[in-house]
Parts: C-alpha cells; structure tokens; sequence
C-alpha cells in the first residue's frame, strides 16, 4: 500500500509526484486542418500520416528521420494496423523516402479514460452500490462517457480514498495482517463475499489506475509498460470489452522493449510531454485536445474552413499573448495548489457504509459470509466476478475460446509486427 | 536670561555655536524654483520608452511583433514607469493614501501598484497620439480578441480608457502582419527527430433547436470533419544522445552483419532506414520475454489467484 506514496511530497496518494514538474515545456506549432478526414477509416489515417510526414519532407532540407505521430486510441490502432500492413512504406523506409514514422499512444486524456473505464465496467456492481449508498450520482451511471472523465476521475479518487482508509482502520484491529502482504489480506477477504469485491476492487482496479496516473505524471514509461501488462487481463474481460486497448497495449509493450537503445530512449523520453504549465507530464493526445478546445472556443460563429484555418494560424500568436499575460499577472502571487476539492465527509460515508456492509474489524470481515449484504447481485455476479472474469481472460480470447494469454500475446504481436523474427 | 543651573546652560556650555552663513533669500528661492520647474518639466513630458511603438513605422511595428512571441513578459513589469520617475511621483502623491500592506503582502502589493502605473502610463502615451502603441495595450487588445470580448464594450473602454485596448480595426490589421513575425524555434532541433501529434475534431454549423417534420431534408446543416495536427518542440535534452545522423544510421544493416531479420528484411540493404532491423538487434524479443519476463510476475501478482 505504500509503494504509491513514497515518491510523492507528503506521502499521501493523491499528491503530485514530487519529479514530476520540468523547466520547459513543447512549443505547439498547429498545422492547417485535414478536413473531411477523421480516424475511422483506414484510408483517412493513411492520409493523415502521410500529410504529417510530409510536412517534414524532403528529408534534404529538414533533416527528419523519425517522425513520432501520436494520437488517441482510434488513431493509434488504424495507425499500427497500417504498418503492418505495409512496413515498407512507414518503417523500412529507403533514403529518399525519409522520415519513417512510429506510433504512439494518447495517454492523458484517452488512456487514462480508458483505464479508468475499465474499471467502471468490472466493477460497476460495487462502484453503484457505494454510490446509492452514500447519494454520489455520478457513481451510478451505469456507463461513463469520456465526456464526463473528469467527473469520473473525481468520484474515483473518493471511492479509493474511502476503500483505503477503511483498509487502514481494519489493519489495525486485532488479527489483521500486514498491509503489505496482499496475500494474507486476499486469503481472509475470501471468507467474505462482500469483502473479496472491495479487496480486488482495490488492489486490481483503484491501486492500477492511481500508479498508472503518477507513472504518466512523471513521464515513467518502464513502469507504464508494465502497468499495461496488467490491463491486459481485466481490459479483456467480457465486462471491460476493451479488446482494441488488448492489442493496443500488446503494441506498447514491443514497442517499449523491443526499440534500438537509441530510438527507445527518444521513445520513452516524449512519451508523455510535459504539460503547457510544466507542472506534469500529459499524453501526447493533450495537445491536439486543446487546440481542439482553442478551435471550439474561438471559432463560434459564422464558422467556416476559412475562419478555422485562419484561428489555426493565429494560435502561436494569441495563444503566446495569453499565456505571456497570464504568468505576469499572476507573478508575485502563491502558486495555485494542485489540490483535491474537500471530500472527507464523502470518504467518510464510505467507510460507514463498509464498517456496515463488510465490518469494522477484521474478524468481522473476515467471518464467513457467501450472501451479498452490498447487494452485489447484479448481472455483474449472476454472470461471473470481476476476479473471476480476469482469471478467464488469462486462459480464453474474447470471443470465448480457449487461448492462453501468452499464446495470444504472441499471435497479436507476430500479426502486427511482421517484420520480426522471433527467438523462440 | 535662563539660570546658570538650568538645563538650557548646562547644554549650551559644551556646543559649539555654528558658523552664521549668509544665504540669499531671493536666489534660493530661484534655486528651488528652478528645480521645481525641472521637476515639472520631467513630469509633464511623457519620455520615449522601449516598449511604446510608432505605429507609422515599419520597424517599430515589426519590433513590437517580435516582442509579442516572447515567452515571458516580465521585461513589461515596471518598464514605462523607470522611463518616467517625475510622474510616477506625481501619481504616486496623487494616489497615496493610509493602507499600510503587511509585510506578508508587501511584494505582491508592490507588484500589483506597479502593474497599476504601467497601465495609467499607457493610458496617457495613447492618449498624447494613437499612433503610439504601448506593448500592454497591443497585447491586451489580442487577447481581447482571442476572447471575443464585445464590440461595444472594447468601443466604450477605447473611449474611456484608451490605454486598455485598441479597436478592433487595428486589431484586425496587425494580427496578420505580426503572425510573419513568428521565431521558428523556442527549442534547438532535436537531430533527425520531430514529435507530431494529431486528433479529429467535428464542428456542427447550421444546427438549429427547432427543427419540424416540414423542414426535415430541407435543412442546410452540415458538420465539419477534420483532423488537427502539430508539432511538438521538445527541448533538445529529450535527444541529447543523439548525434547528427544517429536517426539515419539506425537500422541501415547490413545482411553479412548477422542481425536477426527474417528473410523480408534480409532483402532491405544497407540504403534503408529499417526501425525494424533496429528492433532486431536489441537484445530482446518480446516472444522470448513472454513466459518469463516480468509480465507474467505482475500479472500473477495482479490476479493473485492464478498459477503459472
């Protein structure tokens, strides 16, 4: 339970980590729109990658040999499927053909709704039951739409906070072992129905998603890859049916281990830029975001491709102007807190309604008990738990068959790297 | 006369009487009047200042152009008022009154009372000519217009408070000529490598609330797909382990070097930029580290309850 505070300034899990913040941050310098091209078809991201190339060819004059283009989840699928297909035009490009272009994934804000949904969608049974209990509305939408990922994210931070700290109050009644032996805690939670779903909502869910949101803050891809091997079983589940984040995550994976020293250590490096104010460390998928919000802003009537292009151009301009004002007006003045607005009366509904539910102590929690009191008896149970579904994931594909992960794995990664040969 | 005892005698047995000088009244009197009428003279004439432009001249708009893309505005802080001690002076006389900051706040009170004289400042060199442009006026007038502020609410400030804004006319003038201005580059080039994000974005235009069966298929509505893009400058330390060509070395291999390719990509020569070759050579393959590597530990720890 520790190993998420020790690197973060006042070692509580919700603070920034303390290297997350850099002394520069990415000039942004837009091109001019691509339109009528979006990223559901092949042919569009195809036309898409390769404007994007273009805008660094000839290769005499710029100089470019690699060109990173990152987008969110849509883009970067079309996009890996597409080198696949053709590794000759996008990886083993000839001279006179340069830059060659790799892939890379939207971290802040897709992946991190993605992970975040994934959860949702595993553990929705237990997230609405807490909801109900302690009046959150947002806990109850039964699916989260990417729109509301902040929102999401918000209620999320509760339900961990409350879970943990009911954890750690537990801990620390008679016969509890050691927090830091997850084992001895799973071996008890199993007595108890209702406590295994906190347990694994925790440990599988709430614990991944907070170190995979301070890996991406400080830009630790070592460690992002490794958290997206531990996507793989729960975004596969029947539930999650995160099958596109599956492969995706297979893809990251190679990517991150399998690169040149060289070109991995550029990889790795911009991964997740800093942010516009510095502070953390975004998605590459950030940027293209806000110009997009910087378009929607400022483009509101009489909208026209001309008027877009024109706002697209102007953006070095207004949007230095902005951000030149806003630091000087606000020089001199505390710097804001990135803090969480109170929520301790919430955590502490959910820890009432878990002493209730699943017991203050833990012998109560750990007493036998098969018959939900949370009401955990939603489709979610009657058809398998969350726990269970990931087990399956480890041994069956998503369409049912029996295939084991590492099979899969390597059949994944064999169809989207043709080139490699591998060491088996 | 005081008392010997008294304390005026005993204080004035030891001090030295001073020397009687002779002034004349009449030209001190000039004296302070001359300084006075310096002072005046200073106060009353507003001093050229690096950060107020001649908008007639081609150079002075081009300057304040430039100095718009600067990433840090604090060369503004207190500038115009350095230009213009006497009348700061003034102001300050003008507008002192009792508040006494404590000194927790005393920086930031300092700070904002400067700001409040660099725009008084502003004010005054645009109302002497409106050819003169102050830097704070230029910038505040763009951000008007990144924020769609209202016609009639910059009209009214340009009559009242000329030094907040300018019109919209000027505004939609100069955006253009500065934009030619753009400095390529905030961060040195990282050799051989450009990051490049991208993401699609769809505009609804025509779209109306009040849409009837009758004006169904009649509607002229439409929404616009496109897909932005960009660069992303990183700062040259993000490649600090690349030399000038590293990017295009990587992966021109060779077949007789022995790298681990498969036939397809035997059939690349030494002419070809291969990311894959380079893939090849790195010491390990994602198939081998598979079954053994750390992904099957996590996950194993992830899901507690399965066994190798």
């Amino acid at each position: 339970m520790q190993f998420l505070t020790v690197d973060t300034p006042n070692q509580t899990l919700f603070d920034y980590p303390a290297d997350g913040a850099t002394t520069w941050t990415p000039q942004v310098t837009p091109f001019l729109p691509m339109y009528d091209h979006l990223q559901m078809e092949r042919e569009d991201v195809q036309f898409e990658m390769q404007t994007l190339r273009g805008q660094f060819r000839p290769y005499a004059e710029t100089k470019v040999a690699l060109v990173i283009e990152g987008g969110d989840g849509l883009s970067y699928s079309q996009m890996i499927h597409e080198m696949a297909d053709d590794p000759q035009e996008w990886i083993f490009v000839s001279s006179n053909r340069l830059p060659a272009v790799l892939p890379s994934l939207g971290l802040e804000p897709h992946g991190g709704y993605h992970g975040l949904h994934t959860g949702f969608r595993n553990y929705r049974a237990f997230i609405t039951a807490v909801g109900t209990a302690i009046g959150s509305a947002p806990m109850t939408v039964i699916d989260p739409p990417v729109s509301s990922y902040n929102c999401m994210r918000f209620e999320l931070y509760k339900l961990i906070r409350g879970v943990s700290e009911w954890m750690v109050d537990v801990s620390q009644t008679p016969g509890a072992p050691n927090l830091n032996f997850p084992n001895d805690w799973l071996a008890g939670a199993e007595n108890n129905i209702d406590f295994l779903w906190v347990f694994h909502f925790l440990f599988d869910f709430g614990f991944w998603w907070l170190q995979f949101m301070q890996a991406r803050r400080k830009n630790d891809s070592t460690l992002l890859d490794l958290l997206w091997c531990e996507f793989v079983p729960s975004g596969r589940t029947m539930m999650a049916n995160k099958t596109n984040y599956g492969f995706m995550a297979v893809h990251q994976v190679y990517l991150g281990s399998a690169l040149h020293p060289d070109v991995a250590k550029l990889y790795h490096n911009t991964r997740c830029p800093p942010s516009p104010t510095g502070k953390t460390h975004v998605g590459v998928d950030w940027y293209p975001e806000e110009l997009n919000l910087h378009i929607k802003a400022d483009v509101t009537s009489h909208i026209s491709r001309a008027q877009i292009d024109r706002k697209i151009l102007e953006y070095p301009l207004t949007h230095t102007v902005h951000s030149g004002l806003t630091r000087l007006v606000y020089s001199g003045r505390k710097e804001p807190e990135a803090k969480l607005k109170k929520f301790d009366s919430d955590c502490n509904s959910v820890k009432k309604f878990l002493n209730e539910m699943v017991g203050d102590t833990w012998k109560k929690a750990s007493k036998r008990n098969q018959v939900s009191k949370m009401g955990l008896s939603t489709r979610a149970t009657s058809n398998r738990l969350p726990w269970d579904a990931m087990a399956k994931s480890m041994t069956h594909g998503s369409g049912g068959g029996e295939e084991h992960m590492f099979v899969w794995a390597a059949r994944t990664i064999k169809r989207l790297a043709p080139w490699h040969k591998w060491q088996l | 006369m005081a008392p010997k005892s008294s304390r005026m005698a005993r204080g004035t047995k030891f001090v030295c009487r001073p020397v009687k000088t002779v002034i004349d009244p009449i030209a001190a009197l000039g004296n302070s009047l001359q300084r006075l009428q310096g002072f005046f003279n200073a106060a009353t004439t507003l001093k050229p200042s690096p950060l107020v432009f001649n908008m007639d001249k081609h150079d002075d708009k081009v300057q304040l152009a430039t100095l718009l893309y600067s990433h840090d505005y604090s060369f503004l802080e207190g500038r115009m008022a350095q230009e213009n001690p006497e009348l700061c002076m003034l102001l300050a006389m003008l507008t002192d009154n009792t508040y006494t900051p404590t000194p927790a706040r005393r920086e930031i009170y300092e700070i904002h009372k400067r700001h409040l004289y660099e725009g008084l400042l502003s004010s005054l060199y645009r109302m002497r000519s409106q050819k003169c442009m102050t830097f704070l006026t230029a910038a505040l007038s763009i951000e008007a217009y990144k924020t769609h502020a209202a016609t009639t609410l910059i009209d009214t400030i340009c009559c009242f408070f000329r030094g907040v804004t300018a019109s919209t006319e000027w505004v939609a003038d100069f955006v253009p000529f500065a934009l030619k201005f753009q400095p390529a580059r905030r961060h040195a080039p990282i050799p051989g490598f450009a990051l490049t994000a991208f993401d699609n974005l769809q505009i609804r235009v025509g779209y109306k609330a009040y849409s009837t069966e009758e004006t169904k298929d009649t509607s002229t509505n439409y929404r616009l797909d496109m897909t932005n893009s960009m660069e992303l400058g990183m700062h040259p330390s993000v490649g600090a382990h690349l030399g000038q060509d590293t990017l295009r070395e990587i992966g021109e291999l060779s077949p007789n070097r022995g790298d681990a390719r498969d036939s397809s990509t035997v059939a690349i020569t030494h002419t070809h930029v291969s990311l894959a070759g380079s893939i090849a050579r790195c010491r390990s393959s994602w198939a081998s580290s598979v079954p053994h590597g750390h992904f099957v530990e996590r996950i194993r720890k992830t899901i507690f309850n399965i066994q190798p």
